[in-house]
């Protein structure tokens, strides 16, 4: 008497694969024979077990909920002013207390001129103002970083309209007095 | 997320649906959102089914491959082009399905449903035992351990090879054939009782 059918055998037997000497095995073993039409039987009846097939509108807005669901897993921008102006007067500050810095570094200027120096880059000055946009293009700060590798930055700043280049001005000098 | 642009000699929409899977995941990650577009459309559809062959009814499995889409856009740029993109997004369809928090037993056709069965039609009877067969199949396919449920799942439904359910599960063949055999089994036990 030959050994029983393994389950991979059995497996290898429902599936058509088993060589053809267990196969002789199966012919003439009841158990393995009745072991193999069970299993059969069984992945006969879940085969049969089918799907509704969805409508093709169903898959039309299937296809349009998953891009929409995908859209907002991008970060939201969420509006001009409450967004881009953070950024920008984050990046604009960091580059006003660089250029401070630097001017120090040159020239010893007092500490207790930084406000008057802040608020001497008017909105009017747009040589100067070109020079702050220059440097934070350069700037190696996280958000100024990214900002100045996708090329935003100067585009950024300029978006400021004269009022709030002067609410700019005034939020930097008081930036750099708290820093002091 | 800023995506970089596109290169100028990137291929246009109409190229991109004639694109091979691998070229749509190169365009997707160069930022072209339109690729993604394309590789939903190509996949819903075998996405759908795994899940309504683990959920048990079209209002789940419809949810639930959505998130299969959202989860497989978050991560595609991890994905290792090596492997193909659909045994990946099996992986992911799967595991989802298993992670699912409340995963509610199978809901088959309401009784009462069930009753409005014309009984005029001579093959009414059968239709009436055809599907509270299927429900009892749902039922016990539901029951088996999460690993059983998924090989059969992809064996049975998908028709997938052993060594490619293999790679899925992140297992061995071995393991694949032995949780097909014991899902089988345990099957044919809770059918019959």
């Amino acid at each position: 008497m030959t050994v029983h059918l393994t389950s991979d055998e059995l497996l290898a037997a429902a599936e058509n694969t088993l060589d053809a000497g267990r196969r002789e095995h199966v012919d003439a073993c009841e158990a393995c024979r009745l072991e193999l039409q069970a299993l059969k039987a069984v992945e006969s009846q879940l085969r049969a077990v089918e799907v509704p097939e969805p409508s093709p509108l169903f898959w039309e807005h299937f296809s349009a909920r998953v891009h929409r669901a995908t859209l907002e897993t991008q970060p939201s921008s969420s509006g001009w002013f409450g967004r881009r102006w953070l950024v920008s007067a984050a990046c604009a500050a960091s580059v006003l207390v660089l250029m401070f810095s630097l001017r120090e570094m040159d020239h010893q200027t007092p500490a207790t001129t930084v406000g008057t120096d802040a608020l001497a880059i008017a909105p009017a000055d747009e040589d100067r103002w070109d020079d702050v946009l220059q440097m934070a293009a350069q700037l190696p700060a996280d958000d100024l970083g990214t900002l100045a590798v996708t090329g935003e930055t100067p585009a950024l700043v300029d978006d400021l309209s004269a009022a709030e280049r002067v609410a700019f001005v005034h939020l930097l000098a008081a930036e750099m007095q708290r820093s002091q | 997320m800023a995506r970089p642009a596109p290169s100028v000699d990137a291929p246009s929409a109409d190229d991109l649906r004639d694109a091979d899977d691998s070229a749509l995941v190169a365009a997707f990650a160069a930022g072209r959102h339109e690729a993604f577009d394309i590789i939903v459309e190509r996949h819903r559809r075998t996405v759908y089914l795994v899940c309504y062959r683990f959920m048990g009814n079209h209002e789940d499995a419809s949810d639930l491959a959505q998130d299969v889409f959202v989860r497989a856009f978050k991560g595609l740029k991890q994905f290792k082009s090596q492997a193909a993109l659909s045994t990946w997004l099996y992986r992911v369809a799967v595991n989802t399905c298993l992670n699912r928090k409340a995963v509610r037993r199978p809901v088959g056709e309401p009784l009462e449903a069930a009753q409005r069965v014309d009984d005029r039609q001579p093959d009414a009877l059968q239709t009436l035992v055809s599907r509270e067969r299927a429900d009892r199949l749902r039922g016990a396919v539901d029951q088996l351990p999460p690993k059983q449920r998924a090989t059969l799942v992809l064996r049975v439904y998908q028709d997938l090879s052993h060594d490619e359910i293999a790679k899925i599960l992140g297992t061995s063949v071995g393991a694949v054939k032995a949780n097909f055999f014991h899902a089988l089994g345990n099957l044919r036990r809770l059918v019959k009782s």
